[in-house]
């Protein structure tokens, strides 16, 4: 998808500012025929945001700054977005057509507050996004696709992709200090 | 709300509303087998579980 740049989208200082990361899983997200759409760690709901014109949409995080800063930019933008805040999938029932996450990445171990979780993913930066494909197929729906953002030094969750799922990489950009890629996965 | 259920338990919730302006400003969400009652408040339904509150 294109970024909007009418949409009006606010940031704050508790919330992960939308960056390189973000910008590139828009990019890559394309959701084609997709009525419903779920995102996982929404932030500022920048991407649900554009997702919403397509597709009925659910926005998730578990900070409270992020749910109630997206839910305020849905309200500013009149967007019909059901924000919830969960840890994953841990209170979501159903299917979605296309699901997309951009988890934190970066080889940190969280210490404490709720801007930290945004990108420290534990050892190795994938603790959690390995719980998320770990815990994603029963929620798409037959025929949909998941997004997802991976950093080069994420080595477990870009094996679990190639060997669990049908990937195929379809956004890409260096950073500093490493590379990120967007994949799209359907069930192996 | 068919979206939703309880983190804990996966089992259905019951809708309590307490404020409804065209959607549901605030209220709970019941899981009667867990016995707890996960808030809404302004709009956002609050699943995580009891131990990561």
């Amino acid at each position: 998808m294109k970024l909007d740049p009418e949409l009006s989208v606010e940031e704050n200082d508790q919330v992960y500012r939308p960056a390189e990361d973000s910008y590139l899983l828009l990019r890559a997200l394309d959701l084609g025929e997709a009525t419903s759409f779920l995102e996982i760690g929404t932030g500022t709901g920048l991407i649900a945001l554009h997702a919403v014109r397509w597709a009925q949409t659910v926005a998730t995080d578990i900070s409270p700054f992020a749910t109630a800063l997206a839910r305020g930019n849905a309200q500013k933008n009149d967007a019909a977005l059901d924000v919830v805040r969960a840890d994953l999938f841990h209170g979501l029932r159903g299917a979605f057509d296309a699901i997309a996450f951009n988890p934190p990445y970066l080889p940190l171990r969280p210490r404490g507050g709720w801007l930290d979780r945004a990108w420290s993913g534990g050892q190795g930066g994938d603790e959690v996004v390995l719980r998320f494909l770990r815990d994603v197929p029963p929620f798409l729906a037959e025929g949909g696709a998941i997004y997802v953002l991976l950093s080069s030094r994420n080595r477990e969750a870009l094996r679990t992709v190639r060997t669990d799922f049908r990937s195929q990489e379809v956004g890409r950009e260096s950073l500093f200090f490493d590379e990120i890629r967007v994949y799209r996965l359907r069930p192996a | 709300m068919d979206i939703l259920c309880c983190p804990v338990c996966k089992g259905n919730l019951e809708l309590v509303v307490a404020r409804e302006e065209d959607e549901i400003l605030e209220g709970g969400l019941i899981c009667h087998h867990c016995d707890f009652t996960y808030e809404i408040e302004d709009g956002i339904p609050n699943l995580l579980p009891p131990e990561l509150r």
